[in-house]
């Protein structure tokens, strides 16, 4: 199966004009809204988040909160409540 | 949206953040179900325990059984029907194909690296069971992992991780293991189907690999998470957990089918199917 590796604002063009008609990869930051509003006009029900594990690995940095990485978490908790 | 699943590293439910993550969540509407740490050894070639959560949105319905149902899939013994320690790389086909001794030299640690895998203080906690303190080269030689064992040891930083400040490896540990290969000792490879397209850069296919969810994991998480949404799921599970492993692992890539060839940057598995 091959799908399009698209940029955020690719992503929210083609949302708006409802192309998104299968899978397509954005390659973006999960804190930028334009994927946010994509999402949201597909109506996407499920999510699956793998934020970085750096922050929280005993191999890593274990800054958890404290660093920007270990945040994105909380953004992926997010999406949730803006979405329902 | 209603349901988001959320994976990452077994240490972050023993972070002081933790709770403070939970707490974020409830506030922002959402509630969170089965949580726990799977490892998937039972089934593939690979140490390696997830972290994995359900979220749910708090306006969603969650029925007591189907919330019973959902605590009951897992990759336990039991539900598995397998115990540990699970197939090794050489039984599950996953043992790459060699390649040209050319080829293999990319993966081979320079002298400066084995040195540093064979420093005492750099062996991580994990791996102080597993050093014969009476052999020659002692750290270096609990590092091996042959065709008989599993894959352990997969970061994002692997083949990298050497790089850091000395400091943190003398903290954290330096987590690289080494496939023995034909007598002598490299970085592991790893083949994909043709479907799936990693870098050619050997640092950020590794970053990629280390990075990655095996699909059991991913699969033991939306069975429970569809099977907890109950008549909300537009995906409604009949969870044999054995059969459907089985089909995961029947659809997996056999690599003994498969010889390697260059092209470009890239490194291409080819059979004669394809």
């Amino acid at each position: 199966m091959n799908c399009d590796v698209i940029t955020p604002e690719v992503f929210l063009d083609r949302s708006l004009k409802n192309e998104v008609s299968g899978p397509v990869i954005v390659n973006g930051c999960v804190r930028d809204p334009k994927i946010w509003m994509g999402m949201e006009i597909l109506n996407v029900a499920h999510g699956f988040a793998s934020p970085p594990c750096q922050p929280w690995s005993g191999a890593g940095s274990e800054l958890g909160l404290s660093s920007e990485d270990g945040k994105v978490f909380q953004t992926c908790c997010a999406l949730l409540e803006i979405f329902t | 949206m209603i349901s988001l699943i959320v994976e990452n590293v077994p240490g972050i439910s023993k972070s002081a953040d933790y709770q403070k993550l939970l707490t974020t969540a409830a506030l922002d509407g959402m509630r969170f179900l089965c949580a726990g740490v799977h490892s998937c050894a039972r089934v593939l070639p690979l140490y390696r325990g997830r972290w994995l959560a359900s979220f749910c949105h708090s306006s969603v319905y969650i029925d007591s059984d189907d919330m019973t149902s959902a605590g009951l899939i897992s990759l336990s013994a039991d539900a598995v029907g397998a115990a540990l320690p699970g197939p090794c790389l050489k039984a599950s086909d996953a043992v790459h194909p060699p390649s040209s001794k050319f080829d293999r030299s990319v993966l081979v640690p320079g002298d400066e690296v084995f040195a540093m895998l064979n420093r005492s203080d750099l062996d991580p906690k994990w791996m102080a069971s597993k050093i014969n303190w009476s052999m020659q080269n002692p750290v270096i030689n609990a590092r091996i992992i042959t065709s008989d064992m599993k894959l352990v040891g997969v970061v994002a930083q692997y083949g990298s991780q050497h790089l850091l400040p000395i400091d943190h490896l003398k903290a954290k540990g330096l987590q690289t293991m080494l496939y023995e290969d034909e007598g002598s000792l490299r970085f592991f490879a790893l083949g994909f189907s043709p479907s799936v397209v990693i870098s050619g850069n050997l640092k950020e296919a590794y970053h990629q690999v280390g990075n990655a969810i095996s699909p059991v994991h991913a699969w033991i998480q939306i069975a429970k998470t569809h099977t907890l949404l109950g008549k909300m799921t537009m995906l409604p599970v009949a969870c044999d957990v054995i059969q459907t492993l089985q089909k995961i692992l029947d659809r997996a890539i056999k690599l003994s089918a498969f010889t390697p060839v260059l092209r470009g940057d890239f490194a291409i598995l080819v059979t004669w199917f394809l």
